[in-house]
């Protein structure tokens, strides 16, 4: 019997996987992407659902730990103050991520040259610029032009409605003076290719089951399997096999507990910050003994989680906080930028949030005492509710070396593979900026008529952002892949996620994700044109 | 029907404990927690913490003096409240199901003005803004490097 080769398997069908397989299958790859986890049906999705608000404690919880689904891996998060947040489905994060979708600064890739901090990136702003505009032909993102943050970005959907709250807030930053604007937002507030325009449901965070929100399964799933890519659902990647030092022929995987082996001519890894290392570290062999494309010994090294500060403000007036998409408003990018009278380097993001939900105001509101049990609560639920408005403070994250994702020696999935542990601290430079970024909401939450402010920082529930553990660069011995996302090791072995961010910036992440993962697809093409010999049969 | 699994003395427990802390409000009516028996997801979750609400019961007895159901509710909800107080953990959690129980109860969400069918289908009409506002961050000029 024939064995069935594919020209490239992929491994994770989220953001990264799903663009670099349809890119791939465009250019006429045999494609398999591997997966741990699912489609979502309508059905699933709690928004659908009356009692949709319990999901966020149980199943469509953000934390796998929690949640411990089927397709879910444990985490070690002990040695870290924020703890893991992702999905495992086809999708990924994005499937319970808040479409909050900037692009990089280009200050971002070039911070050692301007503030003598981190490393430069190996490519230029501009070109990874090309990449973030062949990303929006893809995938609905909203925005509005003329943003003075930002080099001139074309072909935005019009923006997010900004709600009550998100105009009130809009009245704070103009009395600052300080820059804000409408988000880059992952939804479609009009149709486009297979999405449907916004409804405002609010809960993106649970899933969007309008298909509005531009989560990996409804922008590049469709496309690609239309292509005939072969994507094998609740299949757990276990290691990558190598055949010499300078080569891999496949993956080991588990599907049903049975382990079993899928060959390839060329691997290409999607699967997170933690995810990635995690299988680079268990793909451990006679030819990798520290793990797999790890001569450098930074696989793994160098995590960034982009800690996070909260700032709640209390208003007289009924904001409809809670109204629109939860994670999407306006963002302000006044403090983005180095100002070394700060007392830190680099800058973060002021994030403008919606409102919770009925169960998480008083949940939260219980929590932290601000809201009573007895007699008084149900008027102080009518008194409070929608009149508060949110900022998150996304602060960038330098790589260190002593953050680091490694295997816990004893934890494991269901599946027996060492579950990833994660060492992390929060640097003296980020603290000033948590410090600095909340003084400042606050500042702009009292210009905007706040009677009262609740902050705190970092959150912990909060480690959605997980970047540079097998850092790009130019030098084998400082970086892990090269700038196509290829290993310095074993050539036929790319890494598409953002492990291999070299810097995290002062926002999410996914834009940049799903460019880069399709610039690792024009590597991809390129290394195989020049280097496998079999020629694949034209389509 | 898994009120059956759930022990009497357990019932009644939190119930009690249910109605000292969700009361409800007369002026506002807003219904409290003992107008309705707790659905079978709560009565399940709660099975999970039986061993630490005989903590809670046999603390509170300590500290009284007195059998639990003798002990005043105020005095109840006062040791709720207490940091101290070595259930108090285990309290943050019980509070969850509570709050997760009372505000999904179509009486409830009535009551309080909200809406009580899904986000999905639907949705939202949400404040456009006024993007005129924007003018003065343009002519701010460029902020980035």
């Amino acid at each position: 019997m024939d064995e069935y080769i594919s020209d490239v398997i992929v491994i994770g069908a989220g953001a990264a996987g799903a663009a670099v397989a349809y890119s791939l299958a465009k250019k006429g790859f045999k494609v398999t992407c591997i997966e741990q986890g699912d489609f979502l049906e309508l059905k699933d999705y709690p928004s659908t659902k009356a009692n949709w608000e319990t999901y966020k404690i149980s199943k469509f919880n953000p934390d796998p730990n929690i949640r411990g689904g089927r397709a879910d891996y444990p985490v070690n998060n002990s040695n870290s103050p924020i703890s893991i947040a992702n999905y495992n489905g086809v999708g990924g994060s994005t499937i319970l991520f808040s479409g909050h979708y900037p692009r990089l600064h280009p200050s971002d890739l070039r911070t050692k040259s301007l503030d003598g901090v981190a490393e430069d990136w190996p490519i230029s702003y501009e070109e990874l610029e090309n990449y973030y505009d062949r990303n929006q032909e893809n995938v609905a993102v909203a925005g509005l032009e003329g943003d003075p943050a930002y080099p001139p970005i074309k072909n935005l959907l019009p923006p997010v409605s900004l709600g009550k709250m998100g105009d009130t807030l809009a009245n704070g930053f103009n009395k600052k003076g300080w820059h804000w604007w409408p988000a880059y937002s992952a939804i479609a507030t009009k149709a486009f290719h297979f999405q449907n325009k916004c409804l405002n449901l609010g809960p993106c965070n649970l899933g969007c089951p309008q298909k509005a929100k531009s989560s990996a399964d409804v922008t590049y799933w469709p496309k690609a399997l239309s292509l005939g890519v072969k994507l094998m659902t609740n299949c757990r990647v276990s290691k990558i096999i190598s055949v010499n030092s300078h080569q891999v022929s496949g993956v080991k995987y588990f599907i049903n507990k049975e382990e079993k082996f899928l060959a390839g001519k060329i691997i290409v890894l999607a699967c997170n910050g933690v995810g990635t290392p995690r299988i680079l570290l268990n793909s451990k062999s006679k030819f990798a003994v520290d793990g797999l494309a790890n001569s450098s010994g930074l696989v793994g090294k160098n995590l960034m989680i982009h800690p996070l500060a909260y700032i709640e403000g209390e208003f007289d007036d009924d904001l409809e906080s809670n109204l629109g998409p939860q994670g999407c408003s306006i963002s302000s990018h006044e403090f983005y930028e180095t100002n070394t009278a700060r007392g830190f380097s680099r800058g973060y993001t002021m994030q403008v949030l919606r409102g919770p939900s009925p169960i998480e105001f008083v949940i939260g509101n219980i929590k932290r005492k601000s809201m009573s049990w007895g007699q008084t609560h149900s008027e102080e639920f009518l008194d409070r509710f929608n009149k508060t408005a949110h900022i998150s403070i996304i602060c960038e994250d330098l790589p260190e070396e002593i953050n680091f994702v490694d295997l816990d020696p004893s934890l494991t999935d269901d599946d027996g593979i060492p579950a990833p542990r994660i060492n992390y601290r929060i640097s003296s430079n980020t603290k000033k900026m948590l410090s600095h970024g909340i003084k400042r909401a606050e500042e702009v939450m009292y210009a905007a008529g706040a009677t009262k402010t609740f902050c705190f920082a970092p959150v912990k529930a909060a480690g959605w952002h997980l970047m540079g553990t097998a850092r790009m660069g130019l030098d084998p011995l400082s970086s892990v892949v090269n700038e196509w996302g290829q290993s310095h090791d074993v050539p036929n072995l790319f890494i598409a996620d953002s492990s291999i961010f070299v810097t995290s910036g002062a926002v999410n992440p996914a834009a940049t994700i799903q460019a880069l993962a399709l610039k690792v697809s024009d590597g991809v093409s390129s290394f195989y044109k020049k280097s496998v010999p079999e020629k694949r049969a034209a389509k | 029907m898994m009120r059956k699994n759930l022990p009497e003395s357990l019932y009644a427990f939190v119930n009690y404990i249910g109605s000292i802390i969700l009361p409800g409000s007369m002026k506002l009516s807003v219904p409290g927690w003992d107008s309705e028996k707790p659905s079978n997801d709560f009565q399940n979750m709660i099975t999970k913490f039986e061993y630490e609400i005989n903590c809670f019961q046999e603390f509170l007895e300590e500290k009284y003096k007195k059998k639990f159901w003798k002990i005043d509710a105020s005095q109840i909800y006062d040791s709720i409240l207490e940091d101290s107080t070595p259930t108090r953990e285990f309290f943050r959690q019980l509070s969850d199901l509570y709050i997760i129980e009372y505000y999904s109860r179509t009486k409830t969400l009535l009551a309080l003005g909200l809406t009580i069918d899904p986000p999905f289908p639907r949705g939202n009409k949400v404040f456009v803004g006024d993007l005129e506002k924007l003018e003065t961050v343009f002519n701010n000029g460029r902020i980035y490097k």
